[in-house]
């Protein structure tokens, strides 16, 4: 075990020193973990340094050692969440989907070497986290105290303690994960759990700094205090925050019960991932989920409908083909009825409505987009509002339809701009059948429009009540979004049809940085159309009917029929006629994009 | 019923396909054969409208797949080298689309669908996710979808790979059951068994240009070799022979150093 353990860091090395661009960044990398490390060390020494004056100085005695021991507990939680997501996704790629592990199965080694050497390479990867935060954050306290030089060497155990934890539940959660999900499913759902992850700390960074500054130093202490998940008796982070506390007071009974208690757990998630591990390993990794699967199904029709009927093969036979049971449930989806059978622009709406919304991915995309713009717009929203003062009575209408039109943008890129190229390696197979590029483009259209108007609709009717809107405002903003939308979604599918890219795995990599760029300053062009024409409606009509206007009645009652018709003609214009360029557009690609090996759905293929 | 007209494609200096000409009759089935990087898949997209040829005009049914592919496209069916579908999509309903993008008629198709599921041995699995399917599962339903609009012309490339033997054996079958309903078939094929026992005609390209075409009896005569199968005519033609006196060397030599 050691030998295969020890090619697996020559290897490692390896591939950092492969290349010189490789080796700089491996280099680049040390820097900035160093620079990390030493910031967070200063700033542990500092916090320390302040609470531990207090506290001593009678300000806040007696619930010093209490708040010491939280602030321990927050960073040890910190640094263990931020393991656990290393160690889940190095769990992933080196237990589950690595390309080795055939190759070690065809050597004699046993499972549990295989596994041991799997573990120890996370250990390894999941420990940079703990090197970069545990680690000086302890040494931080230790510097306040100061501590003499056996807390170190307390406070090196305890962060090699606080790896093996995260490590192993990751291990642990990853094999469970694989057990009760179909393996083509991990990746989604890893995607859809990223992007929320990620999502969450974007709005911590923005919106946590206007919270805290200010703050008294008793405030801050008794939000710390408030803060449960890190200070619970159950949790690991509190376990190894008394532990530190027991190192800087020369307590080692209670320094290794602490942390005796966390090594235990440690260890008993070793053993479970162990247990799953086997039994993966020898029931096939890729097939894992899918036996699982059905073995629920099973129980669960069992359950519902008794004993099973008995199966009818093709021929006759008992056994269901490829050894699959029968009966499965179907796939449930949008059918549509009889009006929109036999086209092939709704069939390709009703294809493009399925596939993103079975594809997390998709999902994870389109539900980052949207967080990402409320996020934006609340943060923009102070100043907008001032901004908004100066319209008068109308503003929070204008306001609301601001709003609405960007965040329904937002989502109609996300998911429109990539539309064509979502199509990906069943292109040369679509363009085998007798669709015209102008009826591709279009059904796209129709595909990704029922995906973002009722966003647009809950998003405009939010916004317009979050303003304060009239019950009139609110039916003008419904109707705004009825009209807007359409043309807004066209003008991204068609812009992203000029040039997809069909070898893109990640949607966000589906259209050029030209096709992107086209997309918005249409959408700038659209949008300038669309806030004269609402801006000549809602000043005229409103305004007339407000009885704040002054002049002629019919030139008021033209002049906003005259800003309707603006609004409905560029939406039926981007509508109508993006689609039919973008399909031209396509149409004239194929000789073009279409060489041995770079064409559309050929990778990896220079047969001619 | 399928025409090349000197079809012609190249790649920047590199010459893909060479005027190729070839006129297929209804009912016929014909084989397409060449090694490696001959120009067989090149020619397939050109005759698919998926490339656009060079020089010279390939016809489906009377359509020039490029000023009229809407009529040509409709009247064809395709199955890719590699089936690549749609993961997302239940076998039973990319059945489905696929007959919408064909404008099948509902009534036609909602028979259609389960007799090709059927068929194909995919009724049980029809339901199902294609992400979920084996290889040559995908294979078979993208086989099922070429036939969904009961096409006057079919373009398979190398339609058995991946297939198991009972799959193997159907679609032969329904080979032969539709070139004696006046469909033409294309075929290329490395299996030169499959293109032997099935195909009335055969046609060889090399290099990109077709160097043999017509019926096994044909090509025997061309190749000189009186008795030969079709895989000795194919060696002789494409200069696959030399290669078996390398192994025949390579054989005697073992021998003599034993």
């Amino acid at each position: 075990m050691t030998r295969v353990l020890y090619w697996k860091i020559r290897i490692s090395l390896r591939s950092v020193t492969k290349s010189e661009s490789r080796a700089f960044l491996f280099f680049l990398g040390m820097v900035v973990s160093i620079v990390l490390a030493v910031v967070v060390f200063s700033v542990s020494r500092g916090i320390f340094g302040v609470m531990l004056e207090a506290a001593a100085s009678g300000e806040m005695a007696g619930a010093g050692s209490l708040w010491v021991a939280n602030l321990l507990s927050v960073g040890f939680l910190f640094a263990l969440v931020m393991s656990l997501f290393t160690a889940l996704g190095v769990a992933f790629s080196t237990m589950y989907s690595s390309s080795d592990l055939p190759l070690l199965f065809t050597a004699p080694l046993g499972v549990r070497e295989v596994f041991l050497v799997k573990f120890a390479e996370i250990i390894l990867r999941a420990s940079i986290p703990a090197l970069i935060f545990s680690f000086p954050l302890l040494a931080g306290y230790g510097a306040a105290l100061p501590a003499g030089p056996v807390f170190y060497l307390q406070s090196a155990l305890l962060t090699a303690i606080s790896v093996l934890l995260p490590a192993a539940l990751g291990v642990g959660l990853n094999l469970l994960a694989v057990r009760l999900i179909p393996p083509y499913r991990i990746r989604e759902l890893g995607a859809a759990l990223g992007t929320l992850f990620g999502a969450a700390i974007y709005a911590l960074m923005h919106f946590g700094p206007r919270h805290l500054v200010g703050m008294s130093m008793e405030q801050a202490l008794q939000a710390l205090e408030g803060f449960r998940l890190s200070a619970a008796g159950i949790s690991p982070a509190w376990w190894l925050a008394q532990a530190a506390v027991a190192a800087s007071k020369g307590d080692f009974g209670a320094f290794f019960g602490w942390a005796g208690l966390t090594f235990a757990v440690s260890g008993g998630l070793m053993v479970f991932s162990f247990s799953l591990v086997t039994e993966a390993f020898y029931g096939g990794w890729v097939a894992s989920g899918e036996v699982h699967k059905k073995d629920r199904r099973s129980r669960a029709r069992e359950r519902l409908a008794g004993p099973s009927r008995p199966e009818r093969g093709p021929a006759g036979e008992g056994a269901g083909t490829y050894g699959r049971t029968k009966d499965r449930e179907p796939v449930r989806g949008f059918t549509g009825g009889a009006f929109f059978q036999r086209s092939p622009v709704l069939a390709l709406a009703r294809k493009e409505l399925r596939h993103v919304s079975r594809d997390l991915r998709e999902i994870s995309n389109g539900v980052y987009m949207l967080v990402m713009m409320i996020v934006a717009l609340m943060g923009s929203a102070r100043g907008g509002g001032q901004w908004l003062k100066g319209l008068g009575q109308n503003a929070p209408l204008y306001g609301s339809l601001a709003a609405t039109f960007l965040m329904s943008w937002g989502l109609s890129s996300s998911l429109g701009l990539g539309a064509v190229a979502r199509e990906g390696k069943n292109w040369p197979l679509l363009r085998s059948t007798p669709v015209t590029g102008r009826e591709i483009v279009r059904g796209k259209t129709l595909g990704v429009l029922p995906l973002v108007l009722p966003v647009a609709l809950i998003a405009g009717i939010s916004f317009t009540l979050l303003a304060g809107g009239t019950p009139w405002q609110l039916v003008a903003t419904l109707c705004f979004v009825v009209l807007v939308v359409p043309g807004m979604v066209s003008i991204e599918v068609s812009a992203g049809a000029v040039a997809p890219n069909f070898e893109a795995e990640d949607p966000r990599q589906r259209a050029s940085g030209w096709a992107f760029l086209l997309g918005v300053l249409l959408e700038l062009l659209y949008a300038g159309l669309i806030a004269l024409g609402v801006f000549l409606s809602v000043s005229n009509w409103l305004g007339y009917w407000n009885q704040t206007l002054e002049g002629s009645r019919v030139a008021s009652m033209v002049l906003g029929a005259l800003g309707l018709a603006i609004v409905a003609g560029a939406s039926a214009g981007a509508f109508t006629i993006m689609p039919d360029m973008a399909g031209r557009s396509l149409d004239e690609m194929e000789a073009v994009e279409q060489t041995p090996g770079a064409g559309a759905g050929h990778k990896g293929k220079a047969e001619w | 019923m399928i025409r090349a007209i000197k079809l012609t494609k190249t790649f920047g200096d590199l010459q893909a396909v060479s005027s190729v000409d070839l006129d297929i009759q209804p009912g016929e089935i014909f084989g397409f054969l060449g090694p490696n990087g001959a120009g067989k898949t090149t020619t397939i997209r050109m005759l698919t409208g998926l490339l656009r040829p060079t020089s010279g005009e390939a016809l489906i049914g009377g359509y020039n797949i490029q000023t009229h592919p809407v009529e040509a496209k409709s009247l064809l069916g395709y199955v890719p080298d590699t089936p690549v579908l749609y993961e997302k999509l239940t076998g039973r309903e990319f059945l489905d689309f696929m007959a919408d993008l064909y404008r099948v008629d509902r009534r036609r198709k909602k028979n259609r669908i389960p007799e090709l599921l059927e068929l194909f041995d995919l009724t049980e699995r029809g339901d199902d996710l294609i992400g979920s399917y084996s290889r040559g599962m995908k294979q078979k339903i993208a086989v099922a979808a070429a036939l969904i609009h009961d096409p006057k012309v079919l373009i398979l490339d190398e339609p058995t790979v991946s297939l198991d033997p009972r799959s193997a054996r159907v679609l032969k079958d329904v080979l032969r059951a539709l070139a004696r309903r006046e469909v033409t078939i294309f075929m290329s094929t490395h299996i030169l068994e499959i293109a032997e026992r099935m195909c009335t005609r055969v046609g060889i390209i090399d290099r990109g240009k077709i160097i043999a075409c017509g019926t096994v009896p044909e090509l025997r005569a061309l190749s000189k070799e009186a008795s030969g199968s079709l895989e000795d005519i194919f060696l002789k033609l494409t200069g696959g022979v030399e290669y078996a006196e390398i192994v025949r060397f390579l054989e005697e030599g073992e021998e003599v150093r034993r």
